[in-house]
C-alpha cells in the first residue's frame, strides 16, 4: 500500500522525532496530500491559548487545532462539572492553574484525552499530529501510565483507559522522523526503543527527511572529468550521498522508510507543497 | 563576547546548540581559560568523541591538547534529589519528600524539571571560583518559556498559598472564593477522586517550607542571566520556520529583560565554486540546486540578521564528521572572534 493510501485509512497519525528534523513539515504535507484526495483533515499542534494558526497553514487552507493545556483542562472539567459559572468562580484561578500545570503528568494526559475526544467525535477524518520534540513526546506518551497508577477509579481512570486504547489502536499510526545524519539517526533509534517499551503502538514509517537529492551521486568517470574546486566540491557531496545511503540501508528501525529529498527552499509554504507533491507521487 | 564568563547557548531544536556549546568550550579552553561545559542533551556520539564516559556526578576532564576543559552531563533525575536535599529544612523532611509516591512522578513529569535542574547546576558553577569560563548547552525545549520559567513554576508548585488552600485553611483564599473552598474541593474531588487529593495534599504538606529556597533561586537565576558577565548566544539556521522561532525567543528574552549577546546562523550552504562553462549535465544540475539552496537561505539569513538586536555570526555547513576536537575547535574560534 502506498504511503498516501495508508495515511488515508488512519484516523490519526503522530509524527515524532528530534527538534528540527521536519515533523511539522511532514505533518502538514501529509495533511495537504490527504486533503487533495478529499479527506477531511486537521493538523493538531501544541500551542499556547490565543495564538493564531500558523500563517502557512491558513494559506494552504488546512484546518489547525492548537491545543493548550489550561483551555483543554477547562473543557474537560466542564464536561464533568457542567456549570461554567461554577468553574469560573471556583476553579479558574491561580491555584488551579498551578495545579494543572504542575500536577504530575496531568498536562500531557489532558491533551491526550482531547485527542481521543477529537478522534472519537469524527469531525475530522484524519488528524495529523505534530508532536513536540523527543523528550516531551516521551513524557506525553508516558503520561497515561503515570495516571493509571494514581487513579484506579473515577473519571480520570476511565479516560486514561480510553487514551491507552487509542495509542494502541490500528486506526492510529506513529511515524518517526529523522535526518539521514549520524547523530539524529542514533537519537531516533533510541526514541523508537523507548516508545516501543511504553505501548504496543502501530508504528508506520521512518521518514528520512532532507536527504541529498539523487543527482548528488556521481559516477567515478563523471568525477574524473571535473577539476579544481569544482571537483573537490562534487566529490565531497558525492561522498556524503553515499554515506547517507549506507546509513539508511542499515538504519535498524525495522520500519518501511520514506526518503524525502531536501528541497531548495527555506520557506514554509514551498517546502510543505513540495513535500506533499513528493508524498503523493510515492 | 570574548570577555564574558558564562555562555548560554540557546535556540530552537536541532540547530546545533550542543555542537556549538562543545565547540565554544574547546576553543575557550585552548585559549588558556579553565573552562567547564555543562550539557543537558546526551548526544551520545558527540560525548564519546570527546572522551566522555559517565554522567554528571563527577566532572570529567577532556583532553583538548592544551588548556583545561571540564565537562559534565546533567543527570536530571538524580540531580533533583540533590536539589530537594539542599532545600529541605531537615533530614526528616528530605526523606519524607524523596519517599513520597508522588515525588518520582513529579520529577519525571513536572514540566520543566530538566530545565530547572540545568539552571540550578549553572548557578553552582557560577559560584565556583575555580572556573574562568562556563558554557551551558540548553535542553531541547520546544519554547524558550520553558527554560526561563522553570524555576518560577517550581516555586509556584510549592507555593504556600496553594498548600493552604488545599488544606482548606487559607484565610486569604477563603476571601477570594465566593463559593468557598468546600465547593471547590467538591468539584476537584469529583474529577480527581478523594484518594488523589489526599495524596497530593500530603505531598504538598511535606514540601512545606521549601518554597522560600526555590523562590530565592528563581531570582538568582534571573539575576545571573541578566548579568553583564553573561552572554546569551542564540543559535539558529536560516529559514522561515526558524525565523519565527527566533522571533518568539527574542520576545521572551525581552520580557525577562535578558540581553541577547549574539545570533549565530548555523549550517549555511555555501555558494558553489565558479563552474566552468562546459560542466557536464549531471554536475550542472547539482550546481543549480546548491546555488538555489544558498540563495534561499541567504535571503532568510539576511532577514534574521536585520531583525537581530545584536551582532550576528554566520557558520557554514561542514561536510564530514563533526565530532572531533580539531573540527569543533575551529567552529568555536569562528564563534568567538
Ligand atoms: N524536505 C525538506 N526540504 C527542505 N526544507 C525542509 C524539508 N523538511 C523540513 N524543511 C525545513 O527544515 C526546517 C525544520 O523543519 P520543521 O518541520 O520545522 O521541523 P520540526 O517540526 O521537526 O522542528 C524548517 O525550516 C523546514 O522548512
Ligand atoms: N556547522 C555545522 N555543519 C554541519 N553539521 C552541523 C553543524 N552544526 C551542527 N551540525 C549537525 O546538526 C545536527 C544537530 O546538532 P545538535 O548540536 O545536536 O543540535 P541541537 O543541540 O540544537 O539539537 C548534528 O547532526 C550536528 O552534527
Ligand atoms: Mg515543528
Ligand atoms: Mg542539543
Amino acid at each position: 500500500m502506498s504511503y498516501l493510501d495508508d495515511s488515508l485509512r488512519r484516523k490519526a497519525i503522530f509524527f515524532t522525532g528530534k527538534g528540527g528534523v521536519g515533523k511539522s513539515t511532514l505533518a502538514w504535507a501529509t495533511a495537504l496530500a490527504c486533503q487533495r484526495r478529499g479527506r477531511k483533515v486537521a493538523v493538531v499542534g501544541w500551542q499556547p491559548a490565543g495564538k493564531p494558526a500558523p500563517p502557512a497553514l491558513v494559506d494552504l487552507g488546512i484546518p489547525w487545532l492548537g491545543l493548550d493545556t489550561l483551555t483543554t483542562f477547562k473543557e474537560y472539567a466542564l464536561t464533568l462539572i457542567k456549570f461554567e459559572r461554577l468553574y469560573d468562580s471556583v476553579l479558574d484561578n491561580r491555584v488551579l492553574r498551578t495545579f494543572v500545570l504542575a500536577a504530575p503528568g496531568l498536562s500531557d494526559a489532558v491533551i491526550a484525552g482531547k485527542i481521543w475526544e477529537l478522534v472519537n467525535r469524527g469531525e475530522y477524518e484524519t488528524l495529523l499530529i505534530d508532536m513536540p520534540s523527543s523528550g516531551h513526546a516521551k513524557a506525553f506518551f508516558k503520561s497515561p501510565l503515570g495516571l493509571k497508577k494514581i487513579f484506579k477509579m473515577g473519571f480520570i481512570a476511565r479516560d486514561t483507559e480510553r487514551v491507552l486504547n487509542l495509542f494502541q489502536s490500528n486506526d492510529v499510526r506513529l511515524d518517526l522522523v529523522t535526518l539521514p545524519e549520524e547523530l539524529p539517526l542514533r537519537e531516533c533509534q533510541l526514541l523508537k526503543g523507548e516508545l516501543q517499551a511504553l505501548h504496543s503502538f502501530s508504528f508506520g514509517y521512518a521518514h528520512f527527511n532532507q536527504c541529498l537529492p539523487n543527482f548528488a551521486a556521481f559516477e567515478p568517470t563523471e568525477l574524473d572529468r571535473l577539476e579544481g574546486e569544482v571537483e573537490r566540491f562534487a566529490r565531497a557531496v558525492s561522498t556524503e550521498h553515499a554515506e547517507q545511503a549506507s546509513r539508511m540501508a542499515a538504519h535498524g528501525l525495522g520500519l518501511p522508510t520514506v526518503k524525502i529529498p531536501r528541497f531548495a527552499t527555506a520557506g514554509w509554504k514551498a517546502s510543505v507543497q513540495s513535500t506533499a507533491d513528493f508524498l503523493e507521487a510515492l | 563576547m570574548k570577555h564574558k564568563r558564562l555562555y548560554l547557548v540557546g535556540g530552537p531544536g536541532g540547530v546545533g546548540k550542543t555542537t556549538l556549546a562543545a565547540s565554544l568550550g574547546i576553543a575557550l579552553a585552548q585559549q588558556g581559560h579553565r573552562t567547564v561545559v555543562l550539557t543537558v542533551d546526551p548526544a551520545k556520539r558527540l560525548a564519546q568523541a570527546l572522551g566522555f564516559t559517565g554522567f554528571d556526578s563527577e566532572l570529567q576532564k577532556i583532553d583538548v591538547g592544551g588548556g583545561e576543559l571540564w565537562a559534565t552531563m546533567l543527570d536530571t533525575d538524580h540531580y533533583f534529589d540533590r536539589v530537594i536535599s539542599k532545600f529541605a529544612t531537615s533530614p526528616e523532611q528530605r526523606d519524607r519528600v524523596l519517599a513520597h509516591p508522588l515525588y518520582k512522578t513529579m520529577v519525571e513529569n513536572l514540566g520543566g524539571s530538566h530545565e530547572y535542574a540545568a539552571m540550578e547546576r549553572l548557578l553552582e558553577f557560577v559560584k565556583d571560583p575555580r572556573y574562568d569560563k562556563i558554557v551551558v548547552d540548553t535542553p531541547p525545549s520546544d519554547n524558550a518559556a520553558e527554560l526561563f520559567e522553570a524555576p518560577q513554576r517550581m516555586a509556584d508548585f510549592m507555593d504556600n498559598s496553594v498548600l493552604k488552600w488545599f488544606q482548606g485553611g487559607g484565610k486569604l483564599y477563603l476571601q477570594l472564593f465566593k463559593a468557598g473552598t468546600k465547593v471547590a474541593m467538591g468539584a476537584l474531588k469529583l474529577i480527581f477522586g478523594a484518594e488523589f487529593l489526599d495524596s497530593l495534599g500530603s505531598f504538598l504538606a511535606d514540601l512545606e517550607g521549601m518554597q522560600a529556597g526555590f523562590q530565592k533561586r528563581n531570582l538568582e537565576v534571573l539575576e545571573t542571566l541578566r548579568s553583564d558577565q553573561t552572554s546569551f548566544v542564540m543559535v539558529s539556521v536560516p529559514s522561515e520556520a526558524r525565523a519565527e522561532d527566533c522571533a518568539r525567543f527574542r520576545e521572551m528574552l525581552k520580557e525577562k529583560n535578558i540581553p541577547l549577546d549574539r545570533l549565530v546562523l548555523n549550517r549555511l550552504e555555501p555558494l558553489p565554486p565558479e563552474a566552468p562553462m562546459d560542466l557536464p549535465a549531471g554536475a550542472k544540475r547539482l550546481w543549480e540546486y546548491q546555488k538555489s539552496l544558498h540563495t534561499q537561505q541567504k535571503a532568510w539569513a539576511d532577514a534574521m540578521e536585520g531583525a537581530a538586536p545584536c551582532e550576528t555570526r554566520r557558520l557554514y555547513e561542514k561536510h564530514g564528521p563533526l565530532h572531533d576536537v580539531a573540527n569543533l575547535s575551529e567552529l568555536g574560534r569562528l564563534l568567538l572572534n
